[in-house]
């Protein structure tokens, strides 16, 4: 047990050094836990909902859905059941309650309804969805009490919750008896009584509008027909004679499903969201944990490194090689425990936190917070699995030090450089070729040790381990050009040029191809994006300044032969050239260090370039495809509306033609393993669409198509192996009947029709009861004033919905631009976290750097060196390598980025660069060296001439 | 005056039977080709038990080599050298590694003790390692020579240079090895200190039968010994029974340097 006790001596006495290292755990084992935590309370309180909701229902009868495609049914896809079996089950001895329910429950059309306040915007507060329902008055699950009478003809009820939003927006209370303004999915607006204010046992923040059965399926567009039956078994009847006894009278496919399948089947599209968000925590939790990998390896290699003589020694007075190996990995498994505690600590207050917040805002249950064991394993075992993983190296190195280490300073013998890079290239093409493979999807699909991947997966797995393997390869490959990298980039003249010109073009780029000086703030729920375009156009502006100014002033000092002038100017004098000495004289610590970084900036460039590349192929396609000079559609959720608004544009004055779109499933049989082909199908108004909206039609069909008769898209009519002439059967409906049409033309570009397959004629979607549409294009006669039938159109428009937005050309694009902006954003942002840990490895090695050195700092003191010059050495080395770890990092972002584009079936998107974010992101990361040195160049400044040489 | 005898550089010895290290033909060469050194050319020597040998020479002579070649902590590139008879050259590093640890001692210049462990810890870190389990009596007695009284769980940097040594001897002797081997042990002291530790290597050779062998450039030091043997560019030149300060300084001079 020696081993034991100098591991935890040894982490005492180096716990300072291990601080750095214990937060890099922290975060990842945070995420992790966090993720888990969150997950589990959340799906807990789902439960809790939905028990009370179901409390008084003994089984619920209903019609599952064999379709597909956009779901026109009941819950998560169930198709409806005729009206009059309540009757028929009602009439059953062993039933004592049968209540029909109709919702609008189309689960992506939750806020579809909603009431209009006084400005006439619809109340849809951020967050909780509005749910519409029928209710009787009595029988809804979950209704703790309520004021007022069951709502009838022209009535409606709200939640407690609801009214008092409404009432916000308002800034006065609406009173039961006071009529509302709604706005419906089918009827435009209607105005509606308020009958009742009901309070609910517990939500989750989510908001109910009520109305009663006859409503509700005039509404829903349900005449005749229901979503569910709820049941309760008469006095006396057991439920599973009650179900036994439904299910003789219910029709064929429909389903009597007890309390528990109830539940089950409820919560299974909640768990199925709550189940998305908890997988990409875990995903960053990942992507955190691969960084603290890295720098947990540096430090113990530094450690052991500064522990050479102790090392020896023990070597020396008989202790194995396997006992030194052990006391290393010991120590990184007690590093692992104090940041996996730690780390899960940090989880649970988080997952603590969002939950506090969400019952803060919307009656959010008190279920508390629910720590499974599983989470507790899961956060400690990756927790120490990373850490005494990261520590395996460095104590074999450990184990290899020779007892007369002790006596001679010699440091361990590691592997070579050459060995190191022969390994880095050996895994480096083994990523290659796994990216290769994802690339040309030879990999198929994938079903062994009993898991089995759909071909996606497999190409998304190849891509990713390519990916880690590339960078591990580039890491460990970069040990052959770090030296001169650095050692060229520390050359006064080069990093004063290279300041100086990354400054210029970043301004050069800001006001040519950029956005330039922000427009002004527009509209007021754009504020909060104006301001944050503001502060990133100063951020910008003032990194490019000071990039000018300390190029400036290294290239003077250089001039005036190495005397430091102006900010930064000690990189042109002696400090300078001390860092770059520093830096190239150990390429295995600069690639170390820069490795940290590089992985956090090539994630950040991988999906800037993937964003960049989106925007740009999207704004190109719509240049050629889009001929619309309006468009109307919703832009929060691009959810269907009316066709009856198409018709109204049309007959506005200066309207040359509208084209009204809608997209949306068909089946065209099944495939080899039995599972339905689906593809996307579009359908327009075909006498006027392709003057529209242009899908590049091969050959020259002049876009009119008549009934039964498609466009097939090109590449789908390669793979399929069909052509111009050939019919193709399609079914609209999950009954298995299906229809033939025949290929008339076919089309390259399927962007412009929102990536579908097939186009038809509007007409036939609307035979399969697809009456809405999803955009209509309106097309105006030349020399109209556009800005005047803009307006007309948006009266009209308004008049009917008011979440619709119409939007000329130059707006649209905007508008999608501007929303892939904001995803981009948000993943840059929790990828920031990533960047943070890599940032703390920085700073971690630098410190660890510099406490190797101490000797030679002491050294460089005593001849006369300052505190501060000794400060700006340290920083320029750490300024140098940082520059070095955001080039490895965009370099291979742009590579991640382009196999990720290119794994995107037909060529779809095509690559375009962020050369503004590119430049920025490489100033940011000298700064961040800057940053990163303050610490260790405090310490290394502190240091007594004397005690730094005898130490 | 005692008397010094001068013999002639020793041939390979008669009787290594009452060896507790012995070397036959020791060869090391650094490095290969052009840059090769021949720190060792041929080196036969026996350290007999019970007896406490000084090596001395020019630096650069090979002495720490020759210390470190028979120690097993580093190995020849010719010839032999045994501990207790046995060949360490067909030892691998596991087996060599439990040779030192369980009949060989070690006291180095400096950076004896792991800085991390208190006195007492260091002295049994040998025994620790192998998992066995100090001889009581033996423990309290090196403990008491050593003089520490209380300071037995203070950490080597709350010690002072010489006690710091003394902890490094008791360590070398509390594992009753067969051989100790300490290069320039009082090298880094004041002569009092120095004085010191000696008169306790040479208590515990005279009172305990221990055997020491040991590289020093003192003739002070080389005379608390038994023997001194002279080394010079690799070999060994000359040797001296029962030395006196005067006697080791004056063979030194005249060895040049
Ligand atoms: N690891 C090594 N690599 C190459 N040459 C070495 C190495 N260790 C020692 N030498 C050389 O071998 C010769 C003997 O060295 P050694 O350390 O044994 O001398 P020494 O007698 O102990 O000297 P000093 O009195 O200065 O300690 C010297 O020439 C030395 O330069
Ligand atoms: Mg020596």
């Amino acid at each position: 047990m020696t081993i034991l006790k100098l591991a935890i001596r040894g982490i005492r006495s180096a716990f300072g050094r291990l601080l750095l290292t214990i937060i890099a755990i922290v975060t990842g084992v945070g995420f992790v836990s966090g993720a888990f935590i969150l997950a589990d309370s959340l799906s807990n309180s789902f439960t809790t909902v939905f028990e009370e909701g179901f409390a008084d229902t003994d089984a619920q009868v209903i019609q599952p859905s064999a379709g597909f495609g956009d779901s026109q049914g009941g819950p998560q896809g169930n198709s409806t059941l005729p009206d009059s079996l309540t009757a028929e089950i009602a009439a059953l001895p062993e039933v004592g309650r049968a209540t029909p329910t109709v919702a609008l429950n189309d689960p992506d059309s939750f806020n579809q309804m909603a009431v209009l306040d006084i400005n006439d915007e619809p109340v849809r507060p951020a967050g909780p969805p509005i749910l519409a329902f029928s209710w009787d008055g009595e029988t809804l699950g979950g209704i703790d009490s309520f004021e007022g009478t069951a709502p009838g003809s022209n009535e409606v009820a709200l939640s407690a919750e609801y009214v008092d939003a409404i009432n916000l927006a308002n800034g006065s209370d609406v009173a039961i008896g006071d009529t509302l303004v709604i706005t419906t999915p089918n009827d435009g607006k209607v105005e509606y009584t308020l009958s009742a204010i009901v309070t609910f046992n517990v939500t989750i923040g989510e908001f109910y509008l009520l109305v009663d059965i006859d409503t509700a399926q005039q509404l829903f567009e349900k005449e005749g027909k229901i979503d569910a039956i709820d049941l309760a078994a008469a006095p006396g009847v057991e439920v599973d004679d009650l179900i036994a006894a439904v299910q003789q009278v219910v029709p064929e496919g429909a389903e009597v499903l007890n309390q528990a399948d109830v539940l089950a089947d409820q919560l299974a599209a909640f768990d199925q969201v709550i189940g998305i968000i908890r997988n990409i925590l875990l995903g960053f939790a990942g992507v955190a944990l691969f960084v603290s990998l890295f720098i947990i390896y540096n430090t113990f290699a530094i450690l052991v490194t500064q522990r050479l003589r102790q090392i020896g020694m023990l070597r020396a007075i008989g202790a194995t090689q396997s006992q030194i190996r052990w006391s290393v990995v010991i120590e990184g498994f007690f590093v692992g425990i104090i940041g996996s505690l730690l780390g899960f600590l940090a989880g649970f207050g988080f997952a603590f936190m969002i939950k506090a917040a969400f019952q803060a805002t919307g009656g959010f249950p008190e279920t508390g917070t629910v720590v499974e064991t599983r989470t507790i394993v899961v956060a400690f075992g990756v927790g120490i699995l990373a850490s005494v993983f990261s520590a395996l190296l460095p104590a074999t190195v450990a184990a290899r030090v020779t007892p007369i280490a002790a006596m001679r300073n010699e440091p361990p013998s590691q592997s070579s450089v050459s060995r190191r890079a022969a390994i880095g290239g050996g895994v480096f093409i083994l990523g290659a070729i796994a990216l290769a493979l994802g690339l040309t999807g030879t990999g198929g699909e994938f079903d062994a040790l009993g898991i089995s991947l759909s071909e996606v997966w497999v190409v998304i797995i190849q891509l990713a381990i390519g990916a880690i393997l590339i960078f591990l390869g580039v890491i460990m490959l970069s040990v052959l050009f770090a030296g001169p990298f650095v050692d060229t980039l520390g050359r006064s003249s080069v990093l004063g040029a290279v300041m100086l010109g990354l400054g210029v073009g970043l301004l050069a780029l800001m006001f040519s191809i950029g956005d330039g000086v922000p427009q002004s703030v527009g509209e007021a729920d754009q504020a909060f994006f104006a301001v944050v375009k503001w502060i990133s156009f100063f951020v910008k502006l003032f990194v490019a300044t000071v990039a000018i100014v300390v190029g400036l002033s290294i290239l003077i000092s250089k001039a005036r032969g190495g005397k430091a002038t102006g900010i930064g100017g000690s990189a042109g004098a002696l400090e300078g050239s001390l860092a770059r000495q520093n830096a190239a004289r150990s390429p295995r610590r600069t690639a170390a260090t820069a490795g940290a970084l590089a992985i956090g900036i090539a994630l950040i460039a991988t999906v800037a370039v993937m964003g960049e590349s989106l925007k740009k192929t999207f704004a190109d396609s719509l240049e050629v495809t889009l001929k619309a000079d309006l468009y109307v559609y919703n832009p929060e959720t691009f959810e269907s509306f009316s066709a009856d608004i198409a018709a109204e544009i049309e007959r506005i004055d200066g309207v040359a033609a509208v084209s009204a779109g809608r997209n949306s499933t068909v089946k065209l049989g099944v495939d080899e393993e039995g599972e339905d082909d689906l593809v996307g199908i579009y359908g327009f108004n075909a006498a006027t669409g392709t003057s529209i909206i242009n899908p590049s039609i091969v050959g020259d069909f002049d876009g009119v198509l008549g009934a039964g008769e498609v466009m097939l898209f090109e590449a789908e009519a390669e793979d399929r192996n069909l052509g111009v002439g050939d019919s193709l059967d399609i079914a609209f409906d999950g009954d298995g009947s299906s229809e033939a049409f025949s290929i008339v033309a076919l089309f390259s570009d399927n962007g412009s029709v929102n990536g579908s397959s097939i186009i038809v004629d509007r007409s036939t979607l609307v035979t399969y009861g697809k009456d809405d549409v999803d955009d209509t294009g309106v097309l105006l006669q030349e020399d109209v004033d556009v800005e005047s039938v803009k307006a007309e159109v948006s009266t009209v428009v308004r008049e009917v919905s008011a979440d619709l937005a119409v939007e000329d050309r130059q707006e649209f694009v905007d508008t999608v631009s501007g929303q892939i902006d904001g995803l981009t954003t948000l993943i840059n942002y929790l990828l920031g976290f990533t960047l943070l840990v890599a940032f703390v490895g920085v700073i971690n090695t630098i410190v660890l750097s510099v406490v190797e050195r101490t000797r030679e700092i002491g050294l460089l003191r005593a001849v006369g060196t300052t505190r501060r010059q000794i400060r700006s050495m340290i920083r320029w080395e750490a300024v140098i390598v940082c520059v070095f770890g955001s080039v490895l990092g965009i370099g291979m972002g742009v590579l991640f980025a382009w196999a990720g584009i290119s794994a995107v079936p037909e060529g779809f998107i095509k690559l375009a660069i962020p050369y503004e974010s590119i430049l920025f992101t490489i100033l940011i990361a000298a700064f961040a060296g800057v940053l990163a040195a303050v610490l260790p160049a405090f310490f290394a400044g502190r240091k007594n001439v004397l005690e730094a040489i005898s130490g | 005056m005692t008397e010094t005898s001068m013999a002639p550089p020793p041939g390979p010895p008669a009787d290594s039977s009452n060896a507790a290290a012995n070397a036959v033909a020791a060869q090391k060469v650094y490095g290969s080709g052009d840059t090769a050194v021949h720190a060792l050319r041929g080196v036969d020597v026996v350290f007999e038990k019970g007896r406490f040998t000084s090596i001395m020479g020019p630096s650069g002579s090979g002495k720490s080599t020759l210390m470190q070649c028979m120690a097993g902590l580093d190995r020849l590139t010719g010839g032999e050298t045994y501990v207790g008879g046995v060949p360490l050259s067909t030892l691998d590093d596991k087996a060599l590694t439990q040779l030192r640890r369980d009949r060989i001692g070690f006291i180095f210049q400096a950076y004896n003790l792991i800085p991390t462990l208190n006195a007492q810890e260091n002295i049994t870190l040998p025994m620790d390692l192998a998992g066995a389990k100090p001889d009581d009596a033996w423990m309290q007695q090196v403990i008491t020579a050593v003089g520490l009284g209380d300071r037995m769980d203070h950490r080597p940097n709350e010690l002072s240079g010489g006690q710091q040594q003394r902890v490094a001897v008791a360590r070398a002797l509390a594992s009753q090895p067969d051989i100790i081997f300490g290069d320039e042990p009082t090298g880094n002291l004041d002569s009092k200190t120095g004085a010191e530790i000696l008169e306790f290597m040479r208590k515990a050779v005279d009172d305990l039968g221990q055997t020491i062998v040991m590289v020093t450039h003192d003739p002070v030091s080389a005379s608390y010994s038994d023997q001194v043997l002279f080394l010079a560019d690799g070999q060994i030149v000359d040797q001296m029974m029962e030395p006196t300060t005067d006697a080791v300084y004056d063979r030194v001079r005249s060895m040049g340097d």
